[in-house]
């Protein structure tokens, strides 16, 4: 299991988004905290070997903290193309290799197929209203399938975070962090 | 991207709700990234795939020898796990397209810098 430092030092050099953009609720996670995030993921299970989704990557820092944790790969999906070729960077840097990106809208995207463990600090919805229940939706899928051949536990870990001082709204704080658990794997489609 | 990500995406078009996977791959430029190869996780990964889709895009790309269904001792199947390893973690597409089988759609999503784009228009959603 990788040591906090190691993964400190890995995630420092993460470069943040050069123009925030205010509408889309940007702002990178701060290191520390993403490095605390994984670490209480690593405490709860194994992902080394896993496959992980990063909903509303940014500039790549979850997807790198994972990365460094040991996961086999990582999918990204990132809606601004700056913030998207920025990620790239940041993670052939940092990993070299074991992650793809997905430039898509998390709202109209249309989910097929299984990962391991979803993670993701999105947007609240300071700005759209109910982006985050959107983020969490698409996680768990609008309609869920169960197959019951298959029998895993996927993870979702939510950081809740207000703004800070950039959009001179609200402080810095951690508010939870939330954990769900599902006792079976789904396929999930979209609606249709 | 990575074929891996290619079995993921279907046409985001929110009226596009028949045909519209696997997308059709035109590649520009694709390069190879030799990664190291770990048999019990390409297992794993083989049987989370849509294989058939997986099947069907490959031989699109030139490749008939490519199997129509996973060959049943596949977990043994060495040269086949390496195959495999090959056509989904080390080719990358780095240009070209993904366009939708759908007749009446036939939306292209275009690849960039090996990223592809699937954002829709205002009248796509």
């Amino acid at each position: 299991m990788i040591k906090k430092k190691q993964l400190d030092s890995c995630l420092s050099q993460i470069d943040d988004f050069e123009k925030p953009i205010w509408k889309l609720e940007q702002y990178m996670t701060p290191f520390d905290m993403a490095s605390s995030m994984i670490q209480h993921i690593m405490m709860n299970e194994d992902i080394s070997g896993q496959i992980v989704a990063d909903l509303g990557c940014g500039t790549g820092m979850l997807s790198a903290a994972i990365l460094c944790a040991g996961a086999h790969h990582v999918i990204g999906y990132e809606i601004d193309k700056q913030a998207a070729d920025i990620a790239q960077k940041n993670l052939e840097e940092v990993h070299g290799s074991g992650f793809d990106i997905i430039l898509t809208d998390i709202q109209y995207h249309k989910f097929k197929g299984q990962v391991d463990t979803i993670i993701m600090n999105p947007p609240f919805g300071t700005k759209n209203e109910n982006i985050d229940t959107i983020f969490l939706k698409k996680s768990f899928g609008k309609t869920i399938i169960y197959d019951k051949n298959i029998v895993e536990e996927i993870f979702i870990h939510y950081i809740r975070l207000q703004l800070d001082n950039i959009y001179k709204d609200q402080e810095n704080q951690i508010i939870e962090l939330l954990r769900f658990q599902k006792h079976t794997s789904f396929h999930y489609q979209n609606d249709s | 991207m990575r074929l891996l990500i290619h079995n993921l995406l279907m046409c985001n078009v929110s009226k596009c709700d028949q045909n519209n996977y696997p997308l059709i791959i035109k590649v520009d430029k694709s390069i190879i990234v030799q990664t190291e190869f770990k048999q019990d996780l390409i297992v794993k990964l083989i049987q989370k795939l849509d294989f058939q889709a997986l099947s069907q895009t490959v031989k699109s790309l030139g490749d008939d020898t490519f199997p129509e269904q996973i060959p049943q001792d596949f977990i043994k199947d060495l040269q086949f796990l390496q195959r495999m390893h090959r056509i989904l973690y080390e080719t990358h597409i780095i240009t070209g397209e993904l366009t939708c089988p759908n007749p009446q759609c036939q939306r292209t999503y275009p690849i960039v810098n090996g990223i592809p784009n699937m954002i829709l228009t205002e009248d796509e959603i």
